[in-house]
């Protein structure tokens, strides 16, 4: 049985995308087939988190969603960068990135002339078929759009990703109301960037109370992810860091 | 009735109960850019702890930003780490000294009339102003998102949206 996971987050830069990325990995490792599709289409970033170059990607989202190709053909298989060495015979582990492409062009045409969100919908159920994936990971464009809120609506499990900041709080409030009224199977909180000092028991009662969605994980503001930040996937550089342990926990729960 | 305060955050520190986290006491300030923590009766925010020091440590305001700075060589604790300095968030939460109490530390943005060093027995476990929802406001934003077309449209067709397309459905 198949799993479709989104990661959204409502404002930029909470470290989504690196999230995203770090735990795919991990859930690979566990020895899954996994997908990660990025639909922030508006500011792609995850391909650079496995060190996947511009000039590579023939073919990305936006070609497929232009009809310009089927949706497998945009995936690359990114599982030797991402998780290190592995058995090419074997069908497990395997990691596969969907990226959007970042040519400015490309984006100004979805932006203008936007397309048909149905195919996002077909595209999204096609890919975990032709590639047999266990887990497909969305990563969502911050905010809500079109895009987040299809992303929310085929996905069995949301995770929502939030620093301990007004804004964030506020807004984040926002998606969590939307998705309950999608219906969403189980939503879980991630809080991530917690500054040194601050009282985690009580920001933890505050969340799961203002949101009534557990939370599941939280992750320090860590100098170390700050710096390794878009170069490498922390999670096996860092094996041992109280923040992989950390993310080791979404994982376990998300394989549960 | 005195004057409101010109300076609209206050600094408000609570001596946490270390078994529940709870605030035992709190303490009020405005209009101050310097206070002293230690267990001296002419502290600031004294308080009755043997193992804090006479002058424990003091919070400054620098360019708007609060710190806190250790005097005793006990230094403080943030996440069971001793530090000499830290500087402090909304809901920071630092200890004095190994052995000693914790406290934390928030800005109240309620104008007070509070005289200085003004020192209220106030018991207010929710001060945490940046963590509160403005429940109005999120209705009002989410029922904007859920009586549109697009939503409307989503929430009607969400099983089929939901079960999976046989793989020849592809017009293409």
């Amino acid at each position: 049985m198949s799993q479709i996971i989104s990661i959204h987050s409502f404002r930029g830069g909470t470290g989504k995308s690196n999230l995203t990325a770090n735990l795919s990995a991990l859930l690979a490792k566990a020895g899954n087939r996994v997908g990660v599709i990025d639909t922030d289409i508006q500011s792609p970033g995850v391909h650079v988190i496995f060190a996947l170059k511009p000039s590579d990607v023939k073919l990305a989202l936006n070609d497929y969603l232009w009809g310009r190709c089927r949706i497998e053909e945009a995936a690359y298989d990114v599982t030797a960068a991402a998780i290190g060495r592995f058995d090419e015979s074997a069908a497990r582990p395997r990691l596969f990135l969907i990226p959007s492409s970042v040519n400015t062009g490309e984006i100004a045409q979805i932006l203008r002339g936007g397309y048909d969100i149905g195919k996002l919908n077909d595209g999204i159920h096609e890919l975990v078929s032709a590639l047999d994936l266990d887990y497909l990971l969305i990563d969502t464009h911050p905010g809500v759009n079109e895009e987040t809120l299809l992303s929310i609506a085929v996905s069995d499990r949301l995770l929502l990703v939030m620093r301990p900041d007004s804004q964030d709080f506020q807004g984040t409030a926002i998606t969590a109301e939307l998705a309950r009224k999608l219906d969403v199977r189980e939503m879980f909180i991630i809080l991530n960037k917690i500054p040194a000092g601050m009282d985690r028991e009580f920001l933890l009662q505050q969340v799961e109370s203002a949101y009534g969605a557990p939370v599941l994980a939280m992750l320090p503001l860590s100098i170390e992810m700050a710096t390794l930040a878009s170069s490498g996937l922390f999670a096996l550089r860092f094996p041992d860091h109280p923040l992989t342990l950390e993310l080791m926990k979404i994982a376990k729960r998300l394989l549960s | 009735m005195g004057m409101p305060s010109v300076q609209d955050h206050a600094v408000v520190l609570d001596l946490l109960d270390t078994a529940t986290g709870q605030p035992l006491q709190t303490w009020r300030f405005t209009g101050q850019t310097e206070i002293v923590l230690g267990r001296a009766l002419d502290c600031d925010v004294a308080v009755a702890s043997p193992y804090v020091s006479r002058a424990h440590a003091y919070l400054q305001n620098v360019d708007g930003v609060w710190q806190v700075v250790a005097i005793s060589s006990q230094q403080l604790l943030v996440n069971e780490r001793r530090v000499a300095l830290v500087e402090l968030f909304d809901g920071c939460v630092f200890r004095l000294g190994p052995n000693g109490c914790s406290m934390r530390f928030s800005r109240d943005s309620q104008a007070t009339t509070a005289p200085d060093s003004g020192q209220t027995l106030s018991i207010d476990p929710n001060n945490h102003p940046f963590l509160q929802l403005d429940r109005t406001q999120l209705m009002r934003e989410v029922d904007e998102i859920a009586n549109g077309d697009f939503f409307q449209n989503l929430s009607e067709n969400l099983q089929r949206i939901r079960q999976p397309r046989k793989s020849g459905a592809n017009p293409d």
